[in-house]
């Protein structure tokens, strides 16, 4: 039942904070806005009607004058393959190395005489890597590479680059770097299709390209490279809107035998672990799924966090979680503990340049204070100091709050025989970060059943309408959830028979699915 | 309930300050919250043959209004962080606990209950506003009552914490 909320409505009467306009106003708004989308539709219809005729004779050829936006080309590709993710090349090209991907970009699309590059110390030869390209004719250009079974590919160039819609169309937004003359947009699309735009925009604005007739859904990737007034590249930005063939059986695998499927050992890396697959009921059985890498490569640049638990903590109980710098929405007094609903308290310390927030399940007031008493912050990560007033305690997961990775097989419920109760889409993940605790711990969430005998705990964190999640040892969470329908108990029986069929794939055996990779930030 | 007879301009002076002021708290900026205010009753006003049949003008004026205050915060994000410019401020809510404790509330709490009790809308139509099931708003709706009524009672006190530290 609601509390007495009258006063918000009587304010809002009384003292609205924004001005009533004189109807005058709103009647040329209202005309403005009339004729604007008649100018809309006029071009829009002056724009598809070509790109039809070129569609027809998949032909190549400039549409017509000297409108700044302007559909240039119109190509037929191959579908996407499972290099239908990269940013570039398009089309697919398997680089066998990076170090060949990285000369080949250089040279086909940059055209830079000199370049310099510099990559991070200590970074995987055979996982996502990062490089800075360095001219002296251009800024840095940063990008992120990332391996698949059919070569090497870029899943971001650069950043900046994003989407917006309107009425259901998209567009695509980006900064033309000072020197820019001219801006040319290619877009890829789950169709298979590439469709080449030109601007040329005012240097050093922010640029509005509409993508046409495409859905959002539909732009799998764009690259925009930017040239000057004598044709050479000053800048390029790349990245992925969509992921190909989220659920369906164009990368269908056949779950194998697990041979290593213990956990590492102590709160590890998650990048050092597979992923949660279900295996089918029989060995001559499979069912169509997908995997999916999510990176975010500024991951460690973002808020650091610590797991802390009791002795007899687990998952959902007897734990806390400290994060700096946190966030809380500026709700919470340092030194205050506030409590909110199933039991859970959040208290804040200021810290260096940010506040300490820690939230705790199960505790009390006083071992949360003395938790967050105990905080340090080094080099801008907290880091508990052992001390009397924490003993009892031991963190059992550490790193960024949000994963630098998150691996997902992504199931339609219907193959897994889940779809009255769960809907459409099933997926599995498992994480070390102390990130899903800290959201678990600010969202809320209920108890679970038992999964494999540990306790589970279920909430909306991880996405989709409901996540069941359980650890696998201190620090090492596994989940499985659903997007479709409403939580309720069915679901959770439903997800709990899922979570008890789960299993744990090694780095090796996930590698064997050929997960797709998109870059983005991993919030919770 | 507004019918297909209802005057533009009567409906449009009662549901502009409410609209005004659920965007403003909601997205935490005044000045967009004017701008897509006013953007929504202009398109009601563009198609008010259309709108005024509709079950629920109010409704599609808040889920146009929103659309828009959504899409001109991500704009300001993006030249924000393109050009260095700086976002403007925020709006404080009026004086009183009961606004502190609605502003603190997650975002989508937070938008709900001001769907629901500064525009007045019904669970389903605010569903439609945030994109979300009815379910799903009845769910966030009674977590945040839970949370206000929890916020309005006393809290317990708790001993003084010292600042942290840094070491580098």
């Amino acid at each position: 039942m609601s509390p007495d909320l009258s006063e918000l409505a009587e304010a809002a009467v009384r003292a609205a904070p924004t001005r009533l306009p004189r109807v005058e106003v709103v009647r040329a708004r209202a005309a403005r806005l009339g004729r604007q989308r008649r100018r809309r539709r006029a071009m829009a219809m002056a724009a598809v009607l070509p790109v039809l005729l070129l569609g027809v004779v998949a032909a190549t050829r400039v549409i017509d004058g000297p409108n700044a936006r302007q559909v240039i080309t119109v190509g037929e590709n191959p579908a996407p393959t499972n290099l239908g993710s990269f940013v570039w090349p398009a089309p697919p090209r398997p680089f066998e190395s990076f170090d060949a991907l990285v000369d080949t970009f250089v040279a086909e699309v940059l055209r830079w005489p000199s370049v310099v590059r510099t990559e991070p110390p200590g970074s995987d030869p055979n996982g996502p890597r990062s490089v800075t390209l360095v001219a002296t004719t251009a800024d840095p250009l940063q990008m992120l590479a990332a391996p698949s079974q059919a070569g090497w590919g870029f899943v971001q160039i650069g950043g900046g680059l994003s989407m917006v819609t309107d009425g259901g169309h998209p567009a695509i937004v980006f900064h033309a770097p000072p020197a820019t003359r001219s801006s040319s947009v290619e877009v890829r699309t789950v169709g298979g299709t590439i469709e080449k735009y030109s601007v040329e925009p005012d240097p050093g604005t922010v640029v509005e390209v509409p993508l046409g007739d495409n859905s959002p859904e539909s732009v799998l990737s764009v690259l925009v490279v930017h040239t000057n007034r004598s044709g050479l590249v000053v800048s390029v930005v790349g990245g992925q809107f969509a992921v190909p063939a989220a659920v369906g059986p164009v990368s269908t695998v056949s779950p194998v035998p697990v041979q290593d499927s213990a956990p590492p050992a102590g709160p590890a890396p998650s990048t050092m672990l597979g992923g949660m697959v279900i295996p089918a009921a029989g060995p001559d059985q499979s069912y169509p799924f997908t995997t999916l890498d999510r990176w975010d490569p500024e991951a460690d640049r973002g808020p650091h966090s610590i797991v802390v638990r009791r002795t007899n903590g687990f998952l959902g109980d007897a734990s806390a979680v400290v994060t700096y710098p946190g966030q809380d929405g500026g709700s919470l007094v340092n030194g205050r503990i506030s409590v909110r609903s199933g039991g859970r308290l959040w208290l804040a310390a200021p810290g260096p340049a940010g506040r300490v927030v820690a939230r705790a399940v199960g505790l009390s007031a006083e071992e949360l204070t003395a938790i967050v008493a105990a905080t340090t912050v080094v080099n801008g990560r907290p880091t508990i100091v052992p001390g009397p007033e924490v003993a009892g305690f031991t963190v059992v997961a550490e790193g960024s709050t949000r994963p630098p990775v998150r691996h997902e097989a992504r199931y339609g419920c219907d193959a897994l025989g889940e779809r009255e109760a769960l809907g459409a889409l099933c997926y599995t993940g498992v994480s070390t970060s102390p990130g899903f605790e800290d959201a678990l711990y600010r969202e809320g969430f209920q108890s679970g059943p038992l999964v494999g005998g540990f306790p589970s705990v279920v909430s909306g964190v991880g996405g989709g309408n409901a996540t069941l999640a359980w650890e696998l040892e201190p620090g090492v969470i596994a989940f499985v959830g659903n997007s479709g329908n409403e939580p309720g108990a069915d679901q959770i029986s439903a997800l709990h028979r899922l979570a008890e069929r789960a299993q744990l794939w090694s780095p090796d055996q996930w590698a064997t699915s050929n997960p797709g990779v998109v870059a983005q930030p991993n919030e919770w | 309930m507004v019918g297909p007879t209802e005057d533009f301009e009567e409906w449009y002076r009662a549901v502009h300050p409410r609209l005004g002021t659920a965007l403003a708290y909601a997205f935490g900026d005044v000045e967009v919250a004017q701008d897509a205010a006013d953007e929504a009753v202009a398109r009601a006003f563009e198609r008010w043959d259309q709108v005024s049949a509709m079950a629920s003008p109010a409704g599609w004026t808040y889920r146009v209004a929103f659309n828009v205050a959504r899409r001109r915060l991500r704009r300001r994000s993006i030249e924000a962080r393109l050009l260095g410019s700086t976002v403007p401020g925020t709006v404080g809510p009026p004086a009183g606990e009961l606004w502190d404790i609605v502003a603190a509330l997650p975002p989508r709490q937070r938008r709900a209950v001001l769907l629901r009790h500064v525009g007045q809308l019904e669970e389903h139509e605010i569903g439609r506003v945030m994109g979300i099931t009815r379910g799903t708003v009845s769910s966030t709706l009674r977590a945040a009552y839970r949370s206000l009524r929890m916020e309005l009672e006393e809290v317990p006190a708790v001993p003084a914490i010292t600042r942290t530290r840094e070491i580098r």
